[in-house]
């Protein structure tokens, strides 16, 4: 996985004038965050998704949206390498998302408050079950796309810690789609935290849906469910 | 077959008759492994509108494994929108022709509630049959539902058995949970040393709980020869995976450790590479 610090060293500098930018965050302003904004991810519907860590250092706008602008860059390239098998631009798309999201703290935001009621031991195998889940989710997703045109619109400072990048997909045969991608630098990594399309946070959604399952069947249910759906076998390429 | 049945055996009316079941029976068929392999070909160019067509044609006639797949385009909206119940449909379809695939992927939806209504039991029982036929994953996901009373009743020894099947067959979790079932003695006897070699096997191909377990084991001479570099060795490369316990295993290792054996252990630790067992 090549880090993204080839082509963003420059904005290394950055991160001497925003040394605020790089504390770890306080439990009150995650929930500052948590409440004040829709967190998010993935599309659902057609965005293509692409990711690395970045050896940028601070949320800057500009750096933000050169990070997603590269992110999007390596996504297309493997999802238009016309030699590669899915299952191979299946497992890349992987790499790429599991660099680029922050899946520790989006999984945390989509378990709402149940997150506080598990021991470090369950909260473990909370994440790692849900990163699987995101991950095999949305590469999968993904992993169909490839005459998108990828557009980087506007960059803007959020909150105190993040940015917001709005992008806009054209897809062939489809009305282009406007995802917000909200970013935040952390230990001179940039994560991608949340993503809104078409003004939806999917996490929100998440959040909701996970808050039902766990109140039928705790969180013992909704692991279950996500292992589940975790463990389906792929498609069948031979006879 | 009533026509055939009027005519006299062996007439030309019947001959004719039956060479053209034939002609229009093998045509089918081999029309269908063509659509199949057509759609493999569109799939694999991420072409899903085509592999959309071709599995279509294929499952029309009855292909369980052109069915199957329909199925996992639905369920991941490709080349049509995301769709859980035609998922569940088209599974349906291949898993009672038999196709174990289809079978677990169907019990996964009642486990999950996509596409249909939850069902623990029915998950359990289609788990069953795809498990019978051998796939490692139901036998993995049955042997928990086994220990958890999910969908079947409660058994130790049920569990210990399927989750063993499908680690003998290479899957890291079910390793990593037979380390366990051997270590508490859980529907099979108690056996440290047999437990330890469940934990080597995960821990070799990248599983971290088994690698922090191996860790500990390591440390503590339990089951396996006391041996703390290799222990400092797999408690590093879980807890690079922010495992908890091996993190405090790791403080705890590198108090009582020469600055030799440190560097020695991290260095294992750095140039080791997950080995996948075939499954």
């Amino acid at each position: 996985m090549p880090p993204c610090s080839a082509k963003n060293n420059n904005r290394l500098s950055d991160s001497m004038t925003r040394p605020n930018e790089h504390h770890v965050p306080s439990r009150r302003q995650i929930l500052g965050f948590v409440f004040a904004s829709p967190l998010f991810i993935a599309a659902g519907t057609g965005t293509s998704v692409l990711f690395c860590s970045g050896a940028h250092a601070a949320t800057s706008p500009q750096g933000a949206a050169d990070f997603v602008q590269w992110l999007a860059d390596q996504a297309l390239k493997v999802l238009r390498s016309p030699n590669a098998s899915m299952s191979d631009r299946e497992r890349i798309l992987r790499e790429l998302l599991a660099s680029g999201f922050d899946l520790k703290f989006i999984g945390r935001f989509v378990l709402g408050r149940t997150w506080r009621k598990l021991s470090p031991a369950q909260r473990d195998a909370y994440i790692k079950v849900y990163s699987t889940f995101f991950l095999n989710t949305y590469s999968a997703r993904f992993g169909g796309y490839n005459g998108q045109k990828f557009t980087v619109l506007s960059a803007r400072g959020a909150g105190k810690k993040d940015a917001v990048v709005k992008t806009r997909i054209d897809r062939p045969g489809g009305a282009p789609l406007t995802s917000d991608w909200r970013i935040r630098a952390n230990q001179n990594e940039f994560r991608i935290i949340d993503i809104s399309v078409e003004g939806v946070s999917m996490a929100v959604t998440q959040r909701s849906e996970f808050a039902s399952v766990i109140k039928n069947s705790g969180i013992e249910g909704l692991m279950a469910a996500l292992r589940a759906r975790t463990d389906k076998m792929p498609v069948m390429t031979s006879n | 077959m009533k026509y055939l049945k009027r005519t006299r055996p062996g007439s030309p009316t019947q001959l004719v008759a039956v060479a053209l079941l034939v002609i229009a029976f093998g045509h089918t068929a081999t029309t269908a492994k063509a659509d199949f392999a057509a759609g493999v070909v569109a799939y694999e160019k991420a072409d899903f509108i085509t592999a959309l067509k071709e599995w279509t044609a294929a499952a029309e006639t009855g292909d369980a494994k052109a069915q199957y797949n329909l199925g996992v385009l639905h369920d991941e909206g490709k080349g049509v929108d995301l769709d859980h119940s035609a998922a569940v449909k088209w599974w349906s379809m291949a898993a009672k022709n038999g196709l174990a695939v289809a079978q677990h992927n169907l019990a996964s939806a009642y486990i999950a509630g996509d596409g249909v209504k939850k069902n623990h039991r029915k998950a359990g029982s289609w788990l069953q049959k795809s498990a019978d036929q051998g796939l490692a994953r139901s036998q993995y996901t049955l042997g928990k539902m086994y220990g958890y009373g999910m969908g079947v009743p409660k058994h130790d020894a049920q569990a210990a058995f399927w989750i063993g099947k499908a680690a003998e067959q290479g899957d890291m979790r079910a390793q990593y949970n037979m380390g366990k079932i051997l270590r508490d003695g859980k529907g099979m006897e108690k056996n440290l040393a047999e437990s330890v070699d469940w934990f080597i096997r995960a821990a070799k191909q990248g599983h971290v709980r088994a690698q922090a377990k191996l860790g500990k084991r390591y440390a503590a001479g339990a089951g396996i020869k006391r041996n703390d570099v290799m222990a400092l060795k797999w408690s590093l490369l879980a807890a690079q995976n922010g495992n908890v316990a091996a993190i405090e295993n790791v403080k705890t290792l590198k108090r009582r450790l020469s600055g030799k054996s440190i560097t020695d252990a991290s260095r294992q630790a750095r140039l080791w590479t997950p080995i996948q067992e075939n499954n």
